[in-house]
Parts: C-alpha cells; sequence; structure tokens
C-alpha cells in the first residue's frame, strides 16, 4: 500500500531563479541538487524546513518527453498568468511572513485574513504559482 | 538478470532460459519491455554502482568490476553518459549529500521520472551536441555481455 507522499511537482519557468525563491525568500533547504548530464534542467528538490522528507520538485518547464515544444510554450505561459496553485503551505507566523516577504518584494494575491480555522494569504512564486500561506489556529 | 547482473550474462544463455531462441527472445522481450535484455542489464549495473558508489564502499574501480564490467573505460563513459557526472564525481557528490546532518539521507533521483520529465540525459546532450555524445555501445557489443 501508498504509505506516504515523497515528492510533489512545481513547474516553473527557470531553476535558478526559482530556488532563488523557494531557498533565498521562503527559506526551504534545499534537498538534492543533481546535475544530470552536460547541460539542461537538474533534478533540483526543495524541502521545507520542518519537513525535510518531502522533496518538492522545482521541474524547469522545457520540453521533454511529455511536453513537445508548443505545449511545453502553452504551459509556461499559464503558469506565468497564474493558472496554477501549488498547495498549502504552514507557517507559525503569518503575520511576520507577511511583512518580511511583502518587504522582498513577494506578491501576495490576497493578504493575511481571519477564517475561522486561522489565518490565510495567497501568494505568488516568482513563476506565477500561487499558494496558500496558513497559520493555523492552535 | 537481476541476480546475475555481475557476472558475464549471455544472451543464448537467458533465451535458453526462456526455451527460446535468442533471436526471437530479443524480439519478444523488447516488445514486452522496451529496451533490450542488454540495456536492461546496463541499467542494472549502472544503478548498482551508483549505490556502491554513494555509500563509499567501493571505489571507481571496484564497483565497476563488482556490477559485471570489465573495462573501466567503458564503465566511466557510460556511466557519465547515463548520469551526467564521471564515477568518482557522483561518489563524492553523493557522499556530500549524505552527510547532511540533519537525518541519514540517501541520494534519491527517481530517474524514471526525471526521464519523463526532460528525457533520457545522454540522449538530451547527444542532440545538444549535434555529433559526438558520449561513446554508449548499446546492442553494438557484444552478444557475449548480455
Amino acid at each position: 500500500m501508498i504509505q506516504r507522499q515523497s515528492h510533489s511537482t512545481i513547474y516553473v519557468l527557470d531553476q535558478q531563479e526559482a530556488l532563488g525563491f523557494y531557498r533565498d525568500i521562503l527559506g526551504f533547504e534545499v534537498n538534492t541538487d543533481m546535475p544530470m548530464g552536460d547541460s539542461g534542467p537538474r533534478w533540483l528538490t526543495v524541502s521545507p524546513k520542518g519537513q525535510p522528507d518531502l522533496e518538492l520538485i522545482l521541474a524547469e518547464l522545457t520540453p521533454g518527453p511529455m511536453f513537445d515544444a508548443e505545449t511545453a510554450e502553452g504551459i509556461r505561459s499559464l503558469v506565468e498568468k497564474g493558472a496554477f496553485g501549488v498547495g498549502v503551505f504552514e507557517t507559525d507566523d503569518i503575520q511576520g511572513d507577511y511583512e518580511r516577504l511583502s518587504g522582498q518584494g513577494v506578491e501576495f494575491v490576497s493578504p493575511p485574513k481571519e477564517e475561522f480555522y486561522g489565518t490565510e494569504a495567497i501568494v505568488k512564486d516568482n513563476s506565477g504559482n500561487w499558494f496558500s500561506l496558513t497559520q493555523r489556529e492552535r | 538478470m537481476r541476480h546475475a547482473y555481475g557476472r558475464p550474462v549471455s544472451l543464448p544463455d537467458i533465451a535458453a532460459h526462456a526455451n527460446l531462441s535468442p533471436h526471437h527472445f530479443l524480439r519478444v522481450y523488447k516488445r514486452a519491455y522496451g529496451e533490450t535484455p542488454h540495456e536492461f542489464l546496463t541499467r542494472l549495473r549502472i544503478e548498482r554502482a551508483k549505490t556502491l558508489l554513494a555509500r563509499g564502499s567501493h571505489n571507481v574501480t571496484e564497483a565497476c568490476f563488482e556490477v559485471g564490467f570489465s573495462s573501466l573505460g567503458s564503465f566511466s563513459t557510460l556511466f557519465a553518459g547515463r548520469v551526467g557526472l564521471s564515477p568518482s564525481e557522483y561518489g563524492r557528490y553523493a557522499r556530500s549529500t549524505i552527510s547532511v546532518p540533519s537525518a541519514l539521507r540517501t541520494l534519491f533521483v527517481p530517474s524514471c521520472y526525471f526521464t519523463m520529465l526532460y528525457g533520457i540525459p545522454e540522449e538530451r546532450n547527444f542532440r545538444e551536441a549535434g555529433s559526438a555524445g558520449p561513446a554508449v555501445s548499446l546492442g553494438q557489443t557484444n552478444d557475449t555481455r548480455r
């Protein structure tokens, strides 16, 4: 039986820039950064600090077996337009994160808002993917 | 093959196991699995070599012979073409990753998933180089080593 999820994919426009966002701005840790061949995308995964065994694959959108050039281009433009949500990240200090991240130029689709389960904001990464940043009520 | 990969494996031998002629076996096998027995064996050997190198239990030469290659040169070329790093670079890299203090972590790159995303590194290099990619010797070598 399947026991757990180990990897999840985030499609990004450029791996290096995505690394700048997830590692340097969000503070994720690089789990694996492995060149695969002389050029082209590498195997790059990051993990939230408190969850080193969940690897988020920062997958650069380039033509490959599943995407011809046209499809890759189409998905790139959809990512840029903000068509895709990539999930929820939980924080223990949403107000502090909000101030720090917006100070660094991170785009908030919606600022922190009180909900019955806690406080939630919607944030965009530097490719155009959006995600929920949530502080749950304890 | 999973058990005998460290030794020379010949096509006639494995075909005989299946009660088929070598030629017919090759065709049926390729249709069923999408790769030749030789490709499968090479993949298996490279994967095994990666484990040995990452673990640090074998140096490059030892790993090469342990997994059934008979030439260090062709092993290194093949390895670099498939993995993207030379065997010694890979070993160094893998061990540096493993020594991350937070956890006992082994290097894990799900290569089938990677290949779905980006294609096979060696073929990508080949395409991008336009001409001489790594000298990968699939099929052309010797039926004696399958």
